[in-house]
């Protein structure tokens, strides 16, 4: 029966409210057409969540994908992507996560589960290949993400199968954050790796879903894996090249926190204080044991942590991301050891790192600006550099008590609760915070764009260029002359790279490309750190993942095709948005949309300082609308665009909702 | 026994180990023509919470409990490559080799529903070739730092998998 290779073409449907499971085939031509995962998410939550559903409401869905490249031996493919209602924005909200999950449930021989209905008590999804069960939960409720892990893995035997040592359970679950439906909850891939933005992780708790888990045994059936070897070996030795490998493989996403340097220096300059030194390197060695992988993945960019010694010692676990250390930053702790506590919590209690840290800056901020004291917070002093203080909040956040079920809300709700001001230090785009030291803006004018055009809000991981223009990355050995090298490449236009503030059109075909690049990531069920997103010169582009998806399918991919398929998918997105109320407004930066809003400029920013304008921003903002085809006037996709990308069906529903206006032809 | 070549192990450094499975997925490609650690020769045992992850390859042993215990005389050593391996025209999948290896090395192959043993791709391991942090090497053993390497890590395997083996039954 099954001839297809890398795809299963199973999708498994399960109605929390009747109990019901069932199996369904993905129809054919959805595979050319959306290529998988998030493609594949995006089309279901676009034909069966529309605005008449709530995020809470049981007709919203979960759905959990992962794409034709996860579980295989191409380079990094360990993604799996959960897509849902968003509670927070009350738009698309998606979120992607490597570890092992992605790659059991495609071994159990599932490219999508699409989970509906709310369930009356708490329950947990078990899937051994074609055997799915939903089992009660009530042991595990209440239970941190860890300890449901464990407990999971123990009723299931994890590590032993057919008399075998095989540690092949993937779970994916919520703590208590999703239980008591924080805003920052999300859901963790095992113990350490989190679909994060969006607060997924309250429609889990919503539901009553507590876990899905999964062993399988089923794997996946590649069309030339001779081929793939060759492949996924000759693009780890390309990546070799790259300036930035080196630090990518040595630190992971930690390696980009200089660019946080210079966010937060704007943030510095925003919020009146003084730049912060970075962790030093020294830092991580004292709490870094050893590297950690992914599913399949070469660079296992992962660390183990322990803590060997002060306050925190034996503080033991996976990390630290990135974001942590930028957080981190910006609450003016400098030690390494209360990052890995910090990240441990947060996996703990099922938290997004960033979600946790944004409303956490944000408290610190209005308690510097004398906006709360004692009393709002029940006597919790939220000064800088207060470890305690920031702990404790945490765990308020997850269990919605005291200050932290304000701030459990970030950002739009919770500034709509505490009132006095604090809105003016809440920033989002879209819904979504925004990182709070550069208030919804990027190292660069075009990053700025792709932060706030996103889809699901304020984001860095589907719509940004990340080649940083005369920055940090000079250390690495991103030098000048290599940026004018890759512009004139590229773009016929040396200055592609070269110009951070200033209006260069060329870069908006540069960033678009780039979004085409992380949307293919996506649906594809790849990491984007092994592409030119994180590698720029060396790393993975088109091409490359087009012969990859043909090695492990066996079907002929064309770069252009996989371009249009992107594209498709993007669009797709901004049309569900746009169904759901989102105009141009909505893609402007924080404080942009504060002056356009009130007339007057946000009281705590002057543009001056971070060299962005609305002129600038208008100007790059209708190159990017013209160039993807969308109205400009409004900002979503013209009915042209959409037929041309074989959207007709949503060209047609969007007419009849009225949101497609006739001038929009 | 004699062996015609220099005799190469798999030198498994575990502390090195990532937990990213690439061997799993190379070994079970080059096996089976499909991405699945549960059909792989090499498996990865994965403690996350104590931060310890071991490969677990067959180590092949100078006197192999798991010939001695095999009734059937499958199991046998391979005179090109040196390695321990499975005789199929002779092997009935009784399991008594898993049973008795302290060090996990052959395993069950749960779609071909065999007994399956590391045989190092007649020379040429497809998991080392992948493995990008060095925690597999495919070496003969003639230095003495490789030699306490390997010596070690069988000793840490053992007394690992005793621990787990006795965690689990609970």
């Amino acid at each position: 029966m099954n001839t297809l290779n890398g795809w299963t073409g199973r999708k498994l449907e399960v109605d929390l409210s009747s109990g019901r499971i069932s199996t369904e085939t993905i129809q054919k031509d959805w595979m050319r057409k959306f290529v998988g995962s998030s493609g594949f998410a995006s089309k279901i939550l676009y034909d069966r969540v529309g605005p008449e559903v709530k995020p809470y409401s049981p007709e919203n869905l979960i759905i959990i994908s992962v794409g034709p490249l996860t579980g295989t031996l191409a380079p990094s493919g360990s993604r799996v992507e959960v897509t849902t209602k968003s509670p927070l924005t009350g738009i698309l909200g998606r979120a992607n996560s490597g570890g092992i999950f992605g790659a059991k449930m495609k071994m159990s021989g599932y490219d999508l589960i699409v989970i509906s209905g709310k369930s009356k008590k708490p329950v947990y999804i078990w899937i051994e290949d074609d055997a799915v069960e939903l089992r009660g939960a009530d042991h595990l409720w209440g239970l941190d993400v860890w300890q449901t892990h464990h407990r999971i893995c123990d009723t299931h035997k994890a590590k032993l199968l057919d008399g075998n040592f095989l540690n092949s359970i993937g779970t994916l679950s919520i703590g208590p954050a999703g239980e008591n439906l924080s805003m920052a909850a999300c859901v963790m891939d095992g113990l350490a790796h989190a679909a994060g933005l969006g607060a997924i992780g309250a429609v889990w708790g919503d539901k009553n879903l507590k876990a899905v888990a999964v062993r399988g045994t089923k794997g996946v059936s590649i069309a030339r894996p001779k081929e793939l070897v060759q492949t996924a070996k000759r693009l780890w030795e390309r990546a070799h090249a790259d300036p930035l490998f080196e630090s990518t493989f040595k630190y992971g996403t930690n390696a980009w926190v200089g660019g946080s340097y210079s966010r937060s220096k704007v943030a510095r300059v925003f919020v009146g204080g003084e730049r912060n030194d970075a962790i030093e390197e020294k830092g991580f060695e004292e709490i870094y044991d050893g590297h950690r992988g992914c599913h399949g993945c070469f660079l296992s960019c992962d660390h183990f942590l322990n803590v060997k010694e002060g306050k925190y010692k034996g503080t033991k676990g996976e990390g630290v991301e990135g974001f942590v250390q930028i957080y981190a930053l910006s609450f003016k702790t400098r030690s390494a050891s209360f990052l890995a506590k910090y990240n441990n919590l947060c996996n703990q209690l099922g938290m997004n790192v960033s979600s946790v840290g944004s409303a956490v800056v944000w408290a610190m901020e209005l308690w510097k600006a004398g906006v709360i004291n004692k009393e709002d917070t029940g006597g919790i002093e939220i000064t800088e550099g207060n470890e305690e203080a920031i702990l404790v909040l945490m765990s308020q956040m997850a269990y919605r008590k005291g200050f932290g079920d304000i701030m459990s809300d970030y950002p739009k709700e919770a500034a709509r609760k505490l009132g006095k001001g604090s809105d003016r230090y809440a920033a989002h785009t879209k819904g979504q915070f925004a990182w709070v030291p550069g208030h919804g803006i990027g190292t660069t004018l075009i990053y700025t764009l792709g932060l706030n055009t996103a889809t699901r809000g304020f984001d860095h991981l589907t719509g940004t260029i990340s080649i940083y223009t005369r920055d940090w990355r000079a250390e690495f050995g991103m030098t000048d002359k290599l940026l004018t090298e890759l512009g004139q490449k590229r773009y016929g236009d040396p200055n592609t790279f070269m110009t951070p503030w200033e209006v260069n059109l060329n870069t908006v075909q540069a960033e678009i490309d780039q979004e085409n690049l992380l949307y293919m990531c996506d649906m594809v069920g790849m990491c984007k750190f092994p592409t030119q997103y994180n590698m720029p010169v060396h790393g993975i582009y088109y091409s490359d993942i087009a012969l990859l998806l043909e090695q492990v399918t066996g079907e002929d991919f064309t770069a252009g095709e996989l371009v249009d398929a992107a594209s498709r998918v993007k669009t797709l997105e901004h049309a569900y948005n746009a169904r759901e109320g989102m105009r141009r407004i909505d893609d402007y930066p924080f404080f942009l949309r504060w002056e356009m809003e009130r007339g007057e400029p946000h009281p705590l920013f002057t543009a001056s300082k971070v060299k962005l304008t609305l002129e600038n921003y208008n100007a790059v903002l209708d190159e990017w609308y013209k160039l993807r085809g969308f109205d400009p006037v409004v900002g979503i996709p013209r009915k042209a665009t959409l037929e041309r990308l074989g959207l007709p069906d949503v060209a047609e529903d969007l007419q009849k909702r009225g949101t497609l206006k006739e001038r929009n032809h | 026994m004699i062996v015609k070549r220099v005799q190469k192990y798999l030198v498994v450094d575990y502390q090195k180990c990532t937990g990213c499975r690439l061997c799993a997925l190379a070994c079970s490609l080059e096996k089976t023509g499909t991405c699945n650690p549960a059909r792989a020769r090499i498996r990865v045992a994965d403690w996350e919470e104590k931060g310890f992850i071991v490969p677990i390859v067959c180590q092949d042993c100078a006197e192999p409990i798991c010939m001695n215990a095999c009734k059937e005389k499958a199991i046998i050593r391979d005179v090109e490559t040196g390695a321990i391996t499975i005789d199929r025209s002779r092997c009935t999948n009784c399991k008594i080799c898993m049973q008795v290896c302290p060090f996990g090395g052959p395993s069950f192959d749960p779609a071909a529903r065999e007994v399956v043993l590391c045989d190092h791709c007649s020379g040429n391991p497809a998991c080392t070739d992948v493995c990008t942090r060095g925690a597999l090497r495919y070496t003969a053993v003639d230095d003495e730092e490789q030699r306490t390497l390997r010596l070690n890590n069988m000793a840490e395997m053992r007394l690992t998998f005793f621990k787990l083996s006795r965690s689990q039954e609970h």
